[in-house]
């Protein structure tokens, strides 16, 4: 092929490798209103977000510094300062818990996006999981399992946080059914003990002949067992947000790495470009997820009777 | 040029296009980029320079990029004669010339452009990366060899492989439509669109209207109306039935077609081939209010942002080798914003 190497680049790389030493790369912030306790369920979901965000933020040759803020009024004001000396001008608000402190920064100086956090400012562009599209998808499974009295049962944080996703999903396959099958919803109080929630579901299932529940609630099984219910003796179960691999559970996987990978990966595209501050039309982007079969919600035969909670008050 | 970067906050390579004063750096960002090499004392390398300029010349031809911008001739009828939305094409154009990408459009069901040919011209033109524009909902699949390409889709959420999507957010256009015209007095807000429009948006209308149904009282929820896709004359009597049945106060709806404004009725805004006057006897909102209607109540859809972020999506998923249809897809939706107009006063 009569190659030759190029002697002004082999000049230019010896220059190079001997040459200074390489700068630090950029760096992103991510910021958290909890502590991500791995210990913790909720938690669980929060740091596969950071994980995700940290090893995409690391392909594309940043670093991410991971920064729990707290409810002081003072909290904004170090942060900024912080952020200034670092010379940090990207931002991930990761996952704000709507019952915890706010941030309030000057954000025409940042680039920012958002994981859930819809219930706060800034207007910048959400990444979430595709919440409408989970509660359908487990909605249709149930159906198709031989369930029929399909209820939804969330925190109300948690839709408070992500706009009502769930809800909505919950509407649209409720619709197509008759009306005998629409169920209302249980919303789980703001700083609902496991022992008050138990009762609400207890109380609901038993009201509504619920045969099967979709739930997103962390410490689930604490719940059920507050409210005396088997599963899938009395009632059901399918989680929205499955974390681990566990043949005992029915219910949605979600990608919680991907979401934190895409909102890092729209990040660095706008501080490449340098588009600081707030879009005109933020966007959202929901990662959808996928079904798992599971003991919890076994497939019902044809004129299979009632589960034994809801037979008995029939 | 790696310390002017972490000075400045960017990446090395937004510093290297400021310095070439790119047109895709804004001037604000030039000049603090510029500040910060002056404060490390950043000078040009002169063998990198001079490593450039002549591997440049060598070159015969400047190499750029291609993606495929693939539509569907059957959505000529929808869209006015044009194979996809003018304004999101306007969007792709544009992204694509930001991005340094060549677009090559392709119709499928044009001129014997069968998915197979399609896949053979594409491999053999080295084109990687696919756009698809919006499809009909009769059309459910393209089979091509989805392996060898990234790919994005603009809306047609039906449409296999399910592959990451940027579409306008019809369930937040349907919110913001349900709140402004409650807040203009409306109380009987009704939802109308074609059963087939639903199928390709995911139902995405008919979610924001429930959402926002939930917290109204029983008395004010207005079942939607999802019609079959027939001839203008049927449809609009279909949907006065409606409106008569359920005693709707204010219509919303993407069908344009539906509103006749006053200019060609000789007297008042009607809904289309009806006798029902907008907004005496309804008022009429459009979820899709084209740029040439002014006085038309209703959501102003971004079709140009969906258009350019579809391409920019794309463009990612290019550079980063990332090919076939995703384990988790992804869907971006981008807001609209609301219209005040004639055709949806306040009410007293």
């Amino acid at each position: 092929m009569g190659y030759a190497p190029n002697p002004v680049f082999s000049a230019l790389t010896h220059y190079h490798l001997h040459g200074p030493v390489r700068a630090n790369p950029p760096r992103i912030a991510y910021l958290a209103n909890r502590p991500i306790d791995e210990a913790e369920e909720l938690s669980r979901l929060r740091s596969q977000f950071l994980e995700g965000a940290r090893t995409q933020a690391g392909l594309l040759g940043y670093d991410l510094d991971l920064l729990v803020i707290g409810g002081a009024p003072y909290e904004s004001l170090r942060l900024g300062r912080h952020l200034r000396d670092a010379r940090i001008s990207g931002i991930v608000i990761g996952a704000f818990d709507p019952r915890y402190a706010r941030v309030t920064l000057d954000w025409d100086d940042y680039c920012v996006v958002k994981i859930n956090s819809f219930h706060m400012e800034p207007a910048a562009p959400v990444f979430a999981s595709d919440h409408r599209q989970e509660v359908r998808l487990a909605f249709q499974r149930l159906r198709a399992l031989g369930y029929r009295r399909i209820g939804l049962a969330v925190g109300r944080a948690d839709e408070d946080a992500t706009e009502k996703l769930h809800t909505a999903g919950y509407l649209l396959e409720q619709w197509t059914r008759p009306a005998t099958e629409r169920l209302p919803s249980l919303l789980f109080p703001y700083d609902c003990s496991a022992a008050e929630a138990g009762d609400r579901l207890r109380l609901w299932t038993r009201e509504h002949r619920v045969d099967a529940v979709l739930y997103n609630r962390t410490g689930a099984d604490e719940i059920i067992r507050a409210a005396g219910l088997r599963v899938p003796g009395d009632v059901a179960c399918a989680s929205l947000s499955l974390l681990d691999e566990d043949d005992h559970l029915a219910g949605i996987c979600p990608n919680p790495r991907l979401v934190g990978a895409k909102a890092v990966s729209l990040l660095t595209t706008l501080l490449k470009s340098g588009e600081r501050g707030m879009p005109q039309f933020a966007s959202r982007t929901y990662v959808k997820s996928h079904w798992q079969d599971g003991a919890s919600a076994p497939a019902r035969a044809a004129g299979a009777p009632l589960p034994a909670a809801m037979a008995a008050s029939a | 040029m790696d310390e002017v970067a972490a000075l400045a906050g960017v990446h090395p390579t937004t510093v290297s296009l400021a310095l070439r004063s790119h047109p895709s750096i804004p001037a604000a960002t030039r000049e603090r980029i510029l500040a910060a090499a002056r404060q490390v004392g950043y000078m040009r390398d002169p063998l990198l320079d001079a490593f450039n300029s002549h591997r440049l010349r060598k070159l015969a031809m400047k190499q750029t990029h291609s993606v495929a911008f693939l539509v569907d001739a059957a959505t000529s009828p929808i869209f006015s004669g044009a194979p996809c939305h003018p304004r999101v094409q306007e969007g792709v154009r544009a992204a694509a010339e930001t991005e340094h990408l060549a677009l090559e459009v392709f119709a499928l069901g044009a001129r014997e452009m069968t998915p197979g040919r399609l896949n053979t011209i594409l491999l053999s033109r080295g084109i990687t990366g696919i756009l698809l524009s919006t499809f009909t909902p009769a059309t459910l699949s393209v089979d091509l060899d989805w392996d060898r390409f990234s790919a994005v889709k603009i809306e047609s959420h039906h449409l296999l492989p399910p592959l990451d999507v940027v579409s306008n957010d019809q369930c937040q256009a349907a919110r913001l439509g349900m709140r402004r015209l409650r807040a203009l007095g409306y109380r009987r807000i009704g939802l109308a669109t074609a059963l087939d429009d639903e199928s390709r948006l995911e139902s995405t209308f008919s979610s924001g209207v429930l959402v926002e149904q939930a917290e109204l009282d029983e008395r004010e929820r207005v079942p939607p109306l999802l019609f079959e896709r027939r001839p203008i004359k049927a449809v609009a009597a279909r949907v006065a039935r409606w409106i008569k049945d359920q005693s709707v106060d204010a219509v919303m709806t993407n069908w344009g077609e539906l509103f006749t404004p006053a200019p060609e009725t000789g007297g008042c805004p009607l809904v289309t081939s009806t006798s029902l006057r907008i907004p005496r006897d309804v008022a009429f909102a459009s979820l899709d209010v084209p740029p040439d209607r002014p006085g038309l109540a209703g959501i102003v859809q971004n079709h140009r942002l969906v258009g350019m972020r579809a391409l920019e999506q794309l463009a990612v998923l290019v550079r980063t080798f990332c090919r076939g249809a995703p384990a988790n897809p992804s869907a971006t939706y981008i807001p609209g914003y609301w219209q005040d107009g004639t055709t949806a006063p306040p009410r007293g």
